[in-house]
């Protein structure tokens, strides 16, 4: 009785993916510009961060403004309630196939423990990062402004951002095989459906 | 060329005292050289146009016509060698000194280079006009040569030095093709300083008279071909570079176009200004970073080599009673390893610089200063300026490693007695350090304690000359890289170099814990996946 459900709309999706490859060009060359990969060479990594960080800010501003014009910032308000389901399904439950706890739909896309990681993601380590890499990019201008002398400490902050963010990263990506099927969750951000009878689990 | 770099050889043959140049002995034949100057025809003077036999009365014969010149001469630091700076005399001639022959007062030879005659002794009358020599700088002919033994005169009489003959200058002939000064003009004495070609700066040296475009992008005749004077303008003698008293450079101050810099700013940006590059990540680099520091990216880039390390303390070795000459190859060229009269030398070619800031000045200690041994290497003229100075920049520098007698009583560096007859002292002569050090002090009016040892000390040369094509400056990477040329600076935070420990250990730890994490899991997921399969059936 697969009932298709729009969880993602077209924007979402959108924006999703753009932010999927931006921060994937940001997230090696920045490690290039760091000093622990080679890619593309010191000043091309440096361009391509600049432009990437620049494409980067005007899109977080556009999620920004959908989230809240549209009252999709609901949807990240914390849920203390049935943190501990979705955490005992984590380690215990999916092993021995029981169900997600949570109920996917549109109005309640994420369970509780999402929102509290996306609420931390979208609203704060995103622009802290985008704040940090942007004074570190005027900071030429900032310095003769007499604002700010030296970069070293938002170079760490944006740095300790960086890895917080590529760790997310590698748990982000695993967890899309949690679905019912392995593809579930990937083809709900393809697409923006999701089954009904497969909607509750994530 | 050859020829020219030859003959140019042969006149700086003085300057290079115990020197074996391997350039042989030949009589100059004279090139075709025009005797207008400007709008003046000068073999149509009939003051020129007699037999000199001392050089000062061709000075005298020039001042008629340009009665000015040695006045401003003599408020020159080419005539001077000496500046008050904070009240103390420093320059060669006064109190200052460096790690190669440590003073010019009491080695004889070096006055040769003093654009003057007869610096003998204390004697010398640096008021008097005749003593002003126009032929070293004016002379378009390359016959008139300096001569090492008689403090600043030409050859007046055929003469054979170390084996090659130098011929008498022919006044008269010189006198009547005066001209603009040329680049071997000022090479014969800027390119030859510490005794010997590219010895002293790392950035001058002969190549300069003829580079390829690969070699110097501003001197080469492939391109731009520009004179010294193009960038060192000179007004009433006084010619623009760096002294003890002054920066050759005003930053970001802008002087294209214009006739009179007055004298004081030979910078880069005089004519490229500060942020020529079109590219915002490259331009913003100017306020801390000098245009030499990526676009010098080696000193001594040409054939010849620059001497990189001078340790005095060995000097005075013989060998069968005998003092002698050491080779060895560095960097592909045969040079002196060893001499009984200096001591040990290193040299390189192609030598990656230090770098520090750097503001135009150099902070030249004198003879007169107290240094503190446990504190060695000791910087002799250490560049100033740091991360928060905005008037400092980062420099390549040649930083030319010494290690040269001092006095164990007083803590003062002291100079030797160099050239001279047996019997004055002189160490090149007698290769007797107590005599020579002595003699030294006593010409520089210092007191000497008779104890003495040697020290280690760094002297240190901003580079600034044979600029390299832009396709082959420095990689971002020469410096934005973890074994960075700038690691020697550290107080700033550089990108690609510095990083957090903490931040990188929490990096590791949650990535790859991320990682492990995710990879049990998954694992878990399958074995406990297979165990219920079977039940499900």
């Amino acid at each position: 009785m697969s009932k298709a459900v729009l969880i993602f709309k077209r924007f979402e999706r959108f924006w999703h993916w753009a932010q999927a490859a931006l921060v994937l060009l940001l997230m090696l060359t920045g490690l290039e510009l760091h000093g622990i990969i080679e890619l593309f060479g010191f000043g091309q990594s440096s361009h391509f961060h600049h432009w990437g960080g620049f494409i980067w800010t005007a899109l977080v501003i556009l999620i920004f403004t959908w989230v809240f014009t549209t009252g999709e910032w609901k949807q990240f308000m914390p849920n203390k309630n049935g943190i501990d389901g979705v955490l005992r399904f984590y380690l215990y439950g999916v092993f021995v196939g029981e169900a997600h706890p949570h109920h996917m739909s549109a109005e309640d896309k994420f369970n509780p423990l999402q929102r509290l990681a996306y609420l931390g993601l979208l609203f704060v380590l995103i622009p802290l990062q985008i704040i940090t890499g942007l004074i570190f990019f005027f900071f030429p201008e900032l310095r003769a402004a007499g604002y700010i002398e030296q970069i070293g400490t938002i170079a760490i902050i944006h740095t300790f951002c960086a890895y917080t963010l590529i760790a997310f990263l590698v748990v982000h990506l695993y967890l899309i095989t949690l679905g019912r099927k392995l593809s579930s969750h990937m083809q709900a951000m393809l697409t923006g459906k999701e089954s009904a009878d497969e909607s509750d689990n994530h | 060329m050859k020829k020219q770099i030859a003959l140019l050889v042969l006149l700086l043959g003085g300057a290079e005292l115990g020197f074996a140049s391997t350039i042989e002995s030949h009589t100059s034949p004279r090139k075709p050289v025009s005797s207008i100057a400007s709008t003046a025809d000068h073999s149509s003077f009939e003051v020129l146009n007699q037999e000199f036999d001392y050089a000062p009365d061709v000075t005298e014969a020039c001042l008629e016509c340009h009665t000015e010149a040695a006045k401003q001469v003599h408020q020159t630091f080419h005539w001077t060698w000496a500046k008050k700076v904070d009240g103390i005399d420093v320059g060669k001639a006064k109190n200052g000194f460096n790690n190669y022959c440590v003073s010019a007062k009491g080695n004889e030879s070096c006055t040769q280079c003093h654009a003057g005659y007869g610096w003998r002794n204390e004697d010398f009358d640096l008021e008097a006009e005749e003593n002003v020599d126009c032929l070293v700088c004016h002379d378009t002919t390359s016959t008139y040569k300096k001569s090492a033994a008689s403090s600043g005169h030409p050859y007046y009489e055929d003469q054979v030095i170390g084996g090659k003959l130098q011929k008498a200058v022919d006044l008269q002939y010189v006198a009547t093709h005066v001209g603009q000064p040329e680049r071997q003009n000022c090479l014969a004495c800027h390119a030859n300083g510490g005794g010997g070609n590219g010895v002293k700066h790392g950035d001058t040296d002969l190549s300069l008279i003829d580079p390829e475009f690969e070699l110097d992008v501003h001197m080469s005749p492939e391109k731009l071909d520009f004179s010294c004077q193009d960038c060192h303008t000179a007004s009433e003698h006084k010619i623009s570079g760096r002294y003890n008293d002054r920066k050759a450079f005003v930053d970001h101050q802008l002087n294209m176009g214009r006739s009179d810099r007055q004298g004081n700013n030979v910078s880069c940006e005089s004519c490229h200004s500060a942020t020529p590059h079109q590219d915002r990540d490259i331009d913003k680099h100017t306020t801390k970073v000098a245009c030499a520091a990526c676009h010098i990216p080696e000193m001594a880039r040409g054939p010849y080599l620059t001497k990189l390390s001078w340790d005095w303390s060995t000097a005075g070795q013989t060998r069968d009673g005998k003092p002698f000459v050491e080779d060895q190859i560095f960097d592909g060229v045969e040079q002196h390893a060893y001499m009984s009269k200096k001591g040990t030398f290193t040299w390189g070619k192609n030598v990656v610089p230090e770098y520090h800031w750097y503001k135009g000045e150099l902070k030249q200690m004198t003879l007169l200063d107290t240094i503190d041994p446990s504190q060695a290497p000791i910087d002799i003229n250490p560049p100033t300026g740091s991360y928060k100075d905005p008037d400092a920049r980062i420099w390549p520098f040649k930083v030319h490693k010494g290690k040269q007698p001092y006095d164990t009583e007083f803590n003062r560096i002291l100079p030797i007695k160099l050239y001279g007859r047996a019997g004055t002292g002189a160490f090149w002569t007698e290769l007797d350090w107590d005599k020579a050090l002595a003699a030294g002090a006593k010409l520089n009016h210092l007191e000497f304690s008779g104890h003495y040892s040697f020290i280690e000390t760094n002297g240190y040369w901003p580079i600034k000359h044979m600029v390299a094509p832009a396709n082959k400056s420095l990689a971002c990477s020469a410096c934005h890289s973890r074994d960075s040329r700038l690691n020697g600076l550290t107080d700033f935070y550089l990108v690609g170099r510095d990083s957090n420990r903490f931040v990188e250990y929490f990096g590791a730890l949650a990535i790859w814990g991320g990682l492990t994490g995710v990879l049990l899991h998954a694992l878990l997921r399958i074995f406990t996946l297979r165990r219920r399969k079977p039940k499900q059936r």
